[in-house]
């Protein structure tokens, strides 16, 4: 289609004789092969989307068997392996909205709008940590007030003291994991909407 | 290869030049532009199925060019990245080519990144409409910033 809109007769239509000698040439360069192709058409998912996958076919199906396996070692109940699963599906499913940018984007939405969605993304994740984190604690308590509640005598006699520090140890544990991945998450979005910032300043 | 492996291709041999004249404007050398060039085509091709033809091949190639150059990570630059298939010499800056994008790209840098995404859509022979679609403006603001942008370089000569 041409842009032939407006004539401009001046300084646009120099650049634009310049651009389109600059395309002829390009036109004799070969540019693209077959090695090239091929490793944009097999190229990895992203870091993000392999830790979804780990989480859908590797870490959800675990924590199914491991919680089975809790459930009639140390005879916790059905309503918390329910509620441990729910928890673990709803996570992967809030994950999957979360993630960063799919590469479609980039060839769908316009620059403006790639960056309404970058920051949508991020505020997104914000308000996943904020919900999920309260919910994590409680779900931590929930699990040991159930060990302490089985019937397994090591648990039942353990000292308050112990279990204080297993709770703290592992709660630590897994907000480092959940702080390592948001931080990336985040440094990530944030190059963009800067990049897109510095880009828009004009606008 | 199946039916989408050869219509990417094929489109990819189409629209080459144009992707990779975009990228030389935004890139800062040409080793660079080729692996600006890489992760627009990787982009294309994860989006390929998804395209529908709601829009123009050329407006749907563009604003995954500029997208992609605009967001380009220049920190993590590729190590494994194809060689492409262009002459050694053809980019050298005593090479009328090199001299070319220098000339090109001297003229452009004096705008605002906005306005030089927007000349370039305009110089790529983009309508008003498909440069709105792309930068995400009305197209009747198009025409107003080519008018500034024409009396800027104006300026700036």
């Amino acid at each position: 289609m041409e842009n032939n809109n407006h004539t401009y007769s001046d300084e646009l239509d120099q650049l634009r004789q310049q651009m389109e000698q600059l395309n002829a040439a390009l036109e004799t360069q070969k540019i693209i092969n077959a090695d090239l192709m091929d490793r944009v058409m097999r190229r990895d998912v992203s870091w993000f989307n392999k830790l979804l996958r780990y989480e859908i076919f590797l870490m959800l199906p675990l924590a199914i068997v491991l919680f089975l396996a809790i459930k009639f070692m140390f005879g916790t109940s059905w309503l918390f392996f329910a509620g441990t699963i729910a928890m673990f599906v709803l996570d992967v499913i809030w994950d999957s909205f979360i993630m960063p940018l799919p590469s479609t984007d980039f060839s769908t939405l316009s620059l403006l709008d790639l960056r309404r969605k970058v920051i949508r993304q991020m505020q997104q994740r914000k308000t996943q940590l904020f919900i999920e984190l309260p919910v994590l604690v409680l779900w931590v308590i929930w699990f040991f007030y159930e060990l302490v509640g089985t019937r397994v005598e090591v648990f039942r006699h353990m000292p308050p003291i112990v279990w204080l520090v297993t709770i703290m140890v592992s709660f630590g544990l897994g907000l480092l994991a959940v702080a390592f991945i948001y931080r990336e998450l985040d440094r990530r979005s944030r190059r963009i909407i800067d990049q897109i910032n510095t880009f828009v300043e004009g606008e | 290869m199946d039916n989408t492996e050869k219509a990417f291709e094929r489109l990819v041999a189409e629209q080459k030049g144009t992707i990779y004249s975009v990228c030389l404007m935004f890139a800062a050398d040409s080793a660079e532009a080729d692996d600006m060039f890489q992760e627009v085509l990787i982009n294309l091709w994860k989006g390929f199925p998804s395209f529908r033809g709601e829009s123009s091949v050329r407006t749907w190639v563009h604003r995954a060019a500029l997208n992609t150059c605009i967001s380009y990570n220049r920190k993590a630059r590729r190590r494994k990245a194809a060689e492409l298939e262009i002459e050694a010499q053809f980019l050298a800056p005593e090479s009328p080519v090199g001299r070319q994008v220098e000339m090109l790209r001297a003229r452009i840098s004096c705008l605002e990144p906005f306005d030089r995404a927007i000349v370039l859509l305009w110089l790529e022979n983009l309508s008003y409409e498909e440069i709105g679609q792309i930068v995400g403006i009305p197209a009747r603001h198009v025409g107003v910033k080519l008018v500034r942008i024409r009396e800027k370089l104006k300026n700036s000569k």
